[in-house]
């Protein structure tokens, strides 16, 4: 993972938040475009995703592509939104809005946590 | 999905799922070495637009501003043309409805904000009518729509609505009924004048009734007299009604009937009787029909009863005129019980001039048909149905025979 050092850390919800002392299991970073409408759906399903299956258990960051291209560009994305799963490994990459709650269930290896 | 990695098999799985990502329209933007390429023409955001678009393009079509208000959380949110309509600077964002509400006068001001309460409380949707005084001192009227926003629960927990400026149209509507009420009175007024001078040259025949020392030419004089005055009792009744472009052809009736009554034959006792219910003719059908029962009415008075005598010699002279119509037929009926017309004489031969003005007309203006029936008294039925745009009766009289 390639990520800036000074990107910020993007707070979901109270119960996703994970401070770095206790590591998250899951560190997943969303590539957006401004407030488009599918980065805005992906932000939607990734809050409600980490709210509800991963709660407490992982670190979020999203990376606006429009103020932050070089991370995009380290990060060899091709489109947004495109989320990244950097933890655990190996890095998993998911395109699209997240709305296909499956694949990104599947991305995540959640499939036995809840039904 | 696919790791990330820089294995060009990989890369290029990552390649085609972002392609299909896009056939899927879930993709905002492209990511390039050197930029990035925003997709604008995504269908639903597009659809949302020109939505949005047409929206827009009609609530500035009709010059109509929108608010919402939440009470719930004390925000109420406007467009900038409500901001406009009231007068109130862009700059004056906070409290909009603080400031909206000042400007309306206290009485309606209190009725709007009841009708804002009742219409959360009922879920109904109200309109109202009120004016304001903008900060720079201009009086409008604004009319404003307002319909309660249900939650899942179906509890009302917004109000939303339009506010049109209708200062113009108002003013518009106010100036038409100042010159609808013009017309009234000038239409009342000339009729009245009409009424005056055909009494004047009534007043004349009068005069020059009681000077002339032939008895033929003295009656002629009469006969034109009532002619005129059956006439200027159209008029009459015109100007002294609420409607100006009709009159009550009973009330018509029973004045001419009248009129003849006690101008003709103040000493016999004929009875006459009218009845035209609920028939309401215009001043183009009203002079001709008027003129015609005139003239009937007038004959019978003159020669139907001889010494009072009638067809059977039992019960009293009487006059009847009725007025029905029927699918847009008109039926006038002119009957006495007296002795008769003179065997061989005809409505269609007759020398009299009253009766050639009768047919003239009843058949050149009105394009009806006369029937004459002599079984017990006389009896002159008349049908006919109005033409679109009748002639003037004045065009039958001068028009050659």
């Amino acid at each position: 993972m390639d990520l800036d050092p000074g990107q910020k850390d993007v707070t979901m919800t109270n119960k996703s938040e994970c401070s770095f002392d206790s590591p998250a299991q899951y560190h997943l970073v969303l590539f957006v475009a401004g407030d488009g409408l599918n980065s805005s759906i992906a932000r939607q399903n990734l809050a409600s995703l980490c709210e509800n299956e991963l709660a407490g258990r992982c670190r979020v960051n999203i990376v606006d592509v429009l103020e932050d291209f070089s991370a995009a560009a380290k990060n060899n994305i091709l489109v947004t939104p495109t989320l990244l799963v950097c933890k655990p490994e190996p890095v998993v990459t998911i395109i699209g809005n997240l709305s296909d709650r499956e694949k990104v269930r599947a991305a995540l290896n959640l499939k036995e946590v809840k039904p | 999905m696919t790791g990330y990695s820089d294995d060009p098999l990989q890369r290029l799985e990552q390649a085609e799922s972002a392609l299909e990502a896009i056939r899927d329209e879930q993709v905002d933007a492209v990511v390039g070495s050197k930029n990035i390429v925003l997709l604008k023409l995504h269908k639903a955001e597009q659809a949302l637009r020109q939505s949005e678009e047409r929206l827009r393009l009609a609530m500035d079509a009709g010059k109509m501003a929108s608010w919402e208000m939440n009470p719930a959380t004390g925000t109420h949110t406007s467009c900038q043309r409500l901001k406009e309509i009231f007068g109130l600077s862009a700059a004056d964002g906070k409290r909009s409805r603080d400031q909206c509400l000042s400007l309306i006068p206290e009485e309606d001001r209190r009725l709007l904000v009841e009708a804002d309460e009742r219409a959360l409380a009922t879920g109904e949707s109200f309109e109202m009518e009120f004016r304001i005084r903008r900060p720079d001192g201009e009086m409008r009227w604004i009319r404003s729509q307002a319909m309660p926003v249900k939650d899942g629960q179906g509890r009302s927990v917004r109000l939303v609505g339009v506010v049109v400026d209708i200062t113009k149209r108002k003013e518009t509507r106010e100036a038409l009924q100042v010159s609808l009420e013009e017309k009234e009175l000038l239409l009342r007024e000339v009729h009245h004048r009409v009424k005056n001078n055909l009494a004047i040259i009534s007043g004349l025949l009068d005069m020059q009734c009681q000077v002339a020392k032939d008895p033929a030419a003295a009656a002629a004089l009469r006969d034109l007299d009532t002619r005129i005055r059956s006439i200027a009792l159209v008029h009459e009744r015109l100007y002294q009604k609420d409607n100006l472009a009709r009159i009550d052809f009973q009330d018509y009736l029973d004045s001419l009937l009248h009129d003849l009554r006690f101008s003709m034959s103040p000493d016999t006792d004929i009875r006459c009787t009218a009845r035209a219910q609920r028939i309401s003719l215009g001043i183009d059908l009203a002079i001709p029909c008027g003129m015609i029962i005139n003239e009937l009415v007038t004959n019978a008075i003159k020669h139907a009863f001889p010494d009072g005598k009638t067809c059977d010699g039992q019960g009293g002279p009487e006059i009847r005129v009725e007025a029905h119509k029927e699918n847009g037929h008109y039926r006038i009926v002119v009957a006495d019980n007296g002795i008769g017309f003179p065997k061989g004489v005809d409505l269609n031969n007759s020398s009299s001039f009253g009766l050639s003005l009768v047919r003239m007309i009843g058949t050149h203006q009105l394009g009806g048909k006369f029937e004459l029936e002599r079984a017990l008294g006389t009896r002159v039925t008349f049908t006919f149905k109005p033409r679109h745009k009748e002639k003037s009766w004045l065009d039958s009289i001068s028009a050659p025979e």
